[in-house]
């Protein structure tokens, strides 16, 4: 390891990628494509994160079985408020899959070469996140096991879903992302397993890679059809984006609940996943640059970018904060204007005050450079904007509830022991896999890394 | 009778002189050949004649088929078992808009994945070059070409010194 490496404050080199230009190719695959086949300096890290994650893991577990075993009774969600954190917690997690697609998609389409070193763990955060969102229609549904009823299939009591509405919608939201989620990511990563099947050297390794990487030989005929699917497949995820999360927030106009029906929830609810979704890229970015000592491939140039992003879409969610206020005393009506009052006022007035001092008022620090340059801080200004999102869904789904149109059922809501069981325990659902991948997967794209190297070389590689 | 093999391998250090060599090889009149690189190198495509947007139409087709089984699913649906909710019309184009374009896009991504196995022959379990001690070097550092036996103007001895002249080494691939 050369000095420059050890060092975190190591700058990032002028270049598009940010890596430094005359770094050799075969040094991208040393850095990447070894990890998984020989994996014994992380050993003992990657054990105590993952028996950390396990005890989470187990934790979901044994919250889901007692969900299942009692029914959603177990749950805090009561009249008037129906709507409690398992939607929470569900637009939370899907939100956040969001960035994970916006950074490898959008990017590509945009030509941005240092999303190479981030697109790989991004995309593998939106698969997580994504399936820790799925599972909570699923468990609150009351009758888990019968969940396939929300899938149009021909059935013998002629039942099919109601298409005209948002939960049908959902359903095929969710899948769908999940399932164009894993082809781009399956695509973009066959070149790599082909890369890890060629450095492998124990047997074991070459079969699990073979079979993963289908017999890819990276053929210049190959590579032909391979970037116009790839490319193809962003040009569809980039609206997908778009539509799940406007998606989710049709869900809120299911009800007659006041305080759910504005105009501008389809693109706030956008920007505030992309917006919570980078704070957790940040947070992983930073986590896999520490673990795997990855300082000249995600540099502070990375960190420093993602940092613009994360402030810019922390702004287009605070248009939302606004446009939301304003409408309500703009609309005169007097319930729309109690219930907004409720969030900024009643009881539960910290959920927006909170969201409002995280990811409006700590955000501002991302202005100066040297806070997004500095790894400490903006990792606790992206978790501060995971808080603070979380928060904002509180606001915006369970403050509205607890005012009913009728004073009399005007009720509190407060969530019981298991739902913060359940809640804890999809970080579990969540960090497993994800130790998986980091162990078995290459988490940075090495072969697009190395594109971006000779491209911005430009004819005199050496 | 000669041992059979399926062509021969050159080696190269950089993607120019792969690009160099496989311009080189065309205009000298060989017609089956390959090259091998780390990452794509667009490049290549017009010099070896592999220009083909036919992956892109498997995703337009993939698109085309999942709207449509979208849009009929919804419609056969609604007819088969309809529901007169407040008298709003039966086939509601807006209502269904948003299944249809969700099931165009996952169609659309079927497509061209399914597109990309069958257009690169994948998934392959074995193929003559897995053999080869340069090729393991194809997905890590170095550019590969290789020229076909079943070449017309294949020739062991002319071909092999030819690509001698520039590579880092030949090697004869077995079949």
């Amino acid at each position: 390891m050369s000095r420059a490496d050890a060092d975190p404050r190591y700058p990032g080199a002028d270049t598009p990628h940010f890596l430094p230009r005359r770094m050799p190719l075969g040094e991208v695959s040393d850095r990447i494509l070894t990890i998984p086949v020989d994996f014994a300096p992380y050993r003992k890290r990657w054990w105590a994160l993952f028996i950390f994650s396990c005890l989470l893991l187990g934790l979901f577990l044994a919250s889901a079985v007692v969900v299942i075993w009692n029914g959603v009774g177990v749950f805090g969600n009561n009249s008037p408020v129906n709507w409690g954190f398992p939607i929470l917690n569900y637009m939370w997690w899907l939100g956040i899959g969001h960035a994970g697609t916006f950074i490898s998609a959008m990017l590509l389409l945009l030509n941005r070469p240092w999303r190479n070193s981030l697109n790989r763990l991004a995309e593998l955060m939106t698969i997580m996140a994504v399936a820790c969102a799925g599972i909570y229609p699923i468990l609150h549904l009351g009758r888990p096991w019968l969940f396939y009823y929300t899938a149009p299939y021909p059935n013998t009591m002629e039942l099919w879903p109601q298409f005209k509405s948002p939960t049908a919608w959902d359903f095929f939201a969710v899948l769908g992302y999940l399932f164009v989620s894993l082809i781009f990511i399956y695509i973009g990563a066959i070149p790599d397993f082909a890369s890890a099947r060629d450095h492998a050297r124990k047997r074991r390794y070459k079969v699990f890679y073979g079979l993963l990487a289908l017999g890819w030989r990276g053929a210049s005929s190959h590579w032909a059809h391979w970037r116009r699917a790839y490319r193809f497949i962003a040009l569809l995820a980039v609206p997908l984006v778009f539509s799940v999360s406007s998606g989710y927030s049709f869900l809120l106009d299911l009800g007659p609940e006041t305080g759910w029906h504005s105009t501008v929830f389809p693109p706030y609810f956008v920007a505030g996943a992309i917006f919570s979704g980078f704070a957790l890229v940040i947070v992983i970015a930073l986590g896999l640059r520490r673990f795997f000592g990855w300082h000249l491939l995600i540099t502070v140039k990375h960190l420093d970018v993602l940092g613009v992003l994360l402030l810019a879409s922390g702004w287009m969610t605070a248009y939302g904060y606004f446009a939301d206020i304003f409408i309500a005393f703009y609309s005169g009506k007097e319930h729309e204007i109690t219930v907004t009052m409720a969030r900024l006022t009643g009881p539960m007035a910290w959920t927006y005050w909170a969201a409002i001092f995280f990811n409006l008022i700590c955000l501002q620090a991302l202005w100066w450079p040297q806070v997004r340059r500095n790894g400490k801080a903006l990792l606790a200004i992206a978790v501060g904007v995971l808080i603070g999102m979380w928060c904002e869904r509180w606001m915006l789904i369970i403050t509205p509830a607890t005012r009913d149109y009728l004073v009399s059922s005007w009720q509190s809501y407060s969530p019981t022991f298991w739902d913060w069981s359940l809640f804890i325990g999809t970080f579990g659902l969540f960090l497993v896999p994800f130790c998986l991948f980091m162990r078995l997967l290459p988490m940075i794209s090495s072969f697009e890394v190395k594109e971006a190297l000779h491209r911005c070389r430009g004819g005199e590689d050496d | 009778m000669t041992r059979r093999r399926y062509g021969l391998l050159a080696d190269y250090a950089h993607p120019e002189q792969l690009i160099e060599a496989a311009r080189a090889a065309r205009e000298a009149g060989y017609t089956r050949l390959e090259a091998y690189s780390p990452f794509m190198l667009p490049e290549l495509e017009p010099i070896l004649g592999q220009r083909s947007n036919r992956a892109y139409w498997a995703g337009i087709i993939g698109a085309l088929i999942g709207g449509g089984l979208g849009a009929a699913m919804q419609i056969y649906a609604n007819l088969s078992y309809p529901l007169d909710i407040g008298g709003r019309p039966l086939i509601a184009i807006q209502g269904f808009a948003v299944i249809v374009f969700l099931l165009t896009i996952a169609g659309g991504a079927i497509g061209a994945l399914f597109g990309l196995l069958f257009l690169c022959r994948l998934p392959l379990l074995h193929h003559p070059l897995f053999e080869m001690e340069a090729f393991q070097r194809a997905t890590d550092d170095r550019f590969l070409l290789c020229i076909r036996a079943d070449d017309p103007l294949f020739d062991e001895t002319g071909t092999a010194l030819w690509l001698a002249e520039k590579a880092v080494s030949v090697s004869e691939v077995p079949a």
